[in-house]
């Protein structure tokens, strides 16, 4: 492997972001979306972001998009301090990073035409001569698998699968580096879901992308991403490659999120953690690690010491006091008998 | 045996200024005391349009151009608005999607469920919340007592869809209609929500018609599968049947084109995709639908339609290689 690609493109530490919110009838209080994230992509690979709404995992990606402003921690784009950079020099980085939304209905102005839509990052940015500019949409269209006459085309005009193709084309129109994806196809039926998804690694292998894939769908990362962290209430609780966090998960939340993955047939669903209850509100953040109430397996120092993000054998990091430093947890010791750990 | 509900040859179409096409067509089924059936396909497959069949419900300017509907045998269609409706809410109920949108903002959880019973039941309103508190209980939603009190914006998504199951349960429906009840829901909720729909069958016996696009869940819950397709039955059978073996090319690339967490997977196979997408239902072309999209269709495909063929007990398979000249 080159140097280059061993070096880290985006390096997040420590990443807060607070919004102040008035909820019900009550004084003005903070929002804790996110805590003290940390997390590297290298060059060429995508890192998957799990987890249930109001996890802040949606929140993560907009902070590094610089789209909300975080309140605490750094964000190293290739060396730069994202979050210091403002104004002229945030503008000179945008084109490195770009990002495709959840949403193909609302994330497309529906005055412009489809040709101008993937046109505009670079006549923002100030990408290319006239002439250079037509004619990378033109390679854009045809890479993405939308007619050259369909430029001319409104939004509405074009199926849900086929405006996410635009928002692709707009996305790498300015030769980025990191594509932060926030959960490109979960509004879309299955079958065009598996078009799109096709797309997405294969303009990350031509273009050497690297991703930061936000996603609910295990099975949907699980296809993408190198790495996965999953989040739970603002924080990571375990950050692995994919192989070994499908193969053994460590948090005893990976676990029951796996777990609850419909399609293992009856027998699967004997077998599973069930969790209860919601995840509480990021309005009060609990003492100690955000998933013991709702974990089969906490005790007091779940309840009352917040657990770090730690290493522990091979290089895999999760945060659970319950795991030992050789990876194994209750969940693990209990094995066959998890679906009777439920109360 | 009878079967509990009955559709015969139903048809639902839509009419503009200019021109009338079927959303659904041909569509038989027969649902049994008990059984869990998932009608699955992509939007535009007709699966929530026969739902809204069910409970009376199709939207305008849609309307029923044809077929029969009957309940314990009693027909529903021909017997007129009232005595529908009485059978319908007593007997037939269904939760939606949505449940912030399908539960009505200004009255209370406790208020909506107590509508049905002194509606259906003739229950006083005291009564009425009482058993709306029973309800909630049963459907797992803690300190029933206050929360009958509340509104819907006051609950999580998650208590909320327990909420519209209570609405549904109120009066012990025979059938329960669920239109992808867990789709809006994280999925640790989801698990929760099935686990609840199974609950209520085996304690009271409920035949359910679950309408989803998840294969994952068909596998988990369903007895029965019907796969749709452009608003017509394309493969029907016994769910573990299907899956394993399914008899029409669409129902198989529905089951490959998914991405599934496969701890043993080492490299990263390209996923099958279905090229192009569903035809609209004002444009279906004269063969079979799916022909375009099909990786096995020939000319016949292309110029006639295929019926529905037997391909094995209880299975059926709208697909010519079904069909017995091509077999043998």
């Amino acid at each position: 492997m080159s140097k280059e690609a061993e070096k880290n493109l985006l390096e997040v530490k420590d990443l807060r972001v607070s919004f102040p919110s008035r909820h019900g009838a009550g004084a003005k209080r903070m929002v804790h979306a996110v805590n003290d994230v940390s997390f590297s992509l290298r060059r060429g690979r995508s890192l998957g972001i799990v987890g249930e709404s109001g996890s802040g995992k949606t929140t993560t990606a907009l902070a590094v998009m610089r789209l909300v402003e975080p309140s605490g921690g750094s964000i190293l784009f290739d060396g730069v301090d994202l979050t210091q950079a403002k104004g002229e020099s945030l503008r000179r980085m945008r084109p490195r990073f770009q990002m495709i939304f959840q949403d193909p209905f609302s994330s497309l102005e529906p005055r412009k035409r489809a040709g101008a839509i993937v046109r505009e990052p670079m006549d923002l940015l100030g990408i290319g001569t006239e002439a250079e500019r037509r004619q990378r949409v033109d390679e854009l269209f045809a890479r993405v698998g939308l007619r050259d006459d369909q430029k001319l085309n409104f939004p509405h005009q074009f199926s849900g699968g086929q405006r996410q193709r635009i928002g692709i084309a707009r996305a790498i129109a300015t030769r980025p580096d990191l594509v932060v994806c926030d959960e490109p196809v979960s509004a879309l039926d299955v079958a065009i879901q598996a078009q799109i998804l096709n797309l997405l690694v294969e303009v990350q292998e031509e273009f050497r992308l690297s991703y930061l894939f936000i996603s609910h769908d295990l099975g949907v990362v699980h296809y993408v991403c190198d790495e996965i962290a999953v989040m739970y209430l603002g924080k990571i609780v375990e950050h692995n490659d994919r192989q070994s966090l499908f193969r053994q998960p460590l948090h005893p939340y990976t676990w029951a999120l796996l777990s609850a993955v419909p399609g293992r047939g009856a027998a699967g669903r004997q077998n599973r953690i069930r969790l209860k209850g919601d995840p509480p509100s990021p309005f009060d953040l609990p003492k100690g690690c955000s998933f013991a109430q709702r974990c089969p397996f906490a005790q007091d120092e779940c309840r009352n010491v917040r657990p770090e993000l730690r290493a522990v054998s091979g290089g895999r990091r999760v945060a659970c006091h319950r795991v030992n430093d050789e990876g194994i947890g209750p969940h693990h010791e209990f094995g066959e008998a998890v679906s009777r750990v439920e109360a | 045996m009878q079967p509990l509900l009955s559709i015969k040859d139903l048809r639902i179409s839509f009419r503009s200024r200019t021109s009338q096409f079927a959303v659904l067509e041909d569509f038989d089924l027969d649902l049994q005391k008990g059984e869990t059936v998932c009608l699955v396909g992509e939007s535009g497959s007709g699966k929530t349009m026969t739902g809204l069949a069910l409970m009376g419900l199709v939207p305008s300017p849609g309307f029923i151009s044809n077929g029969a509907i009957s309940f314990e045998g009693r027909e529903m269609i021909a017997a007129g608005r009232n005595r529908a409706a009485e059978i319908r809410g007593k007997n037939i109920a269904m939760i939606f999607q949505e449940p912030m949108t399908a539960l009505n903002p200004v009255f209370t959880i406790g208020e909506q469920i107590a509508e049905m019973l002194r509606y259906h039941e003739g229950l006083g309103r005291k009564a009425a919340i009482e058993r709306a508190v029973e309800l909630l209980r049963a459907v797992g939603i803690p300190e029933p007592e206050q929360r009958v009190h509340e509104y819907p914006h006051q609950i999580s998504g998650g208590m909320r869809q327990r909420a519209m199951i209570a609405v549904a349960l109120a009066c012990s429906p025979q059938i329960l209609i669920a239109d992808e009840p867990t789709t809006a829901l994280d999925v640790t909720v989801q698990a929760q929500i099935l686990d609840l729909l199974e609950e209520v069958q085996e304690r009271l016996g409920t035949t359910i018609l679950l309408i989803t696009h998840d294969m994952g869940v068909v596998a988990d819950v369903a007895d029965r599968v019907v796969v749709m397709y452009c608003g017509r039955k394309i493969e029907e059978g016994p769910a573990a049947e299907v899956l394993a073996d399914p008899r029409h090319p669409y129902t198989s690339a529905l089951l490959a084109c998914i991405p599934r967490p496969d701890p043993e997977a080492t490299t990263r196979m390209k996923l099958l995709d279905i090229p192009g997408i569903v035809p609209a239902a004002s444009a279906r072309p004269a063969g079979c639908a799916y022909a375009a999209r099909c990786a096995f269709a020939f000319d016949k495909c292309r110029a006639e339609r295929p019926p529905l063929f037997e391909v094995a007990e209880g299975r059926s398979a709208a697909c010519w290689l079904a069909s017995k000249e091509h077999s043998q």
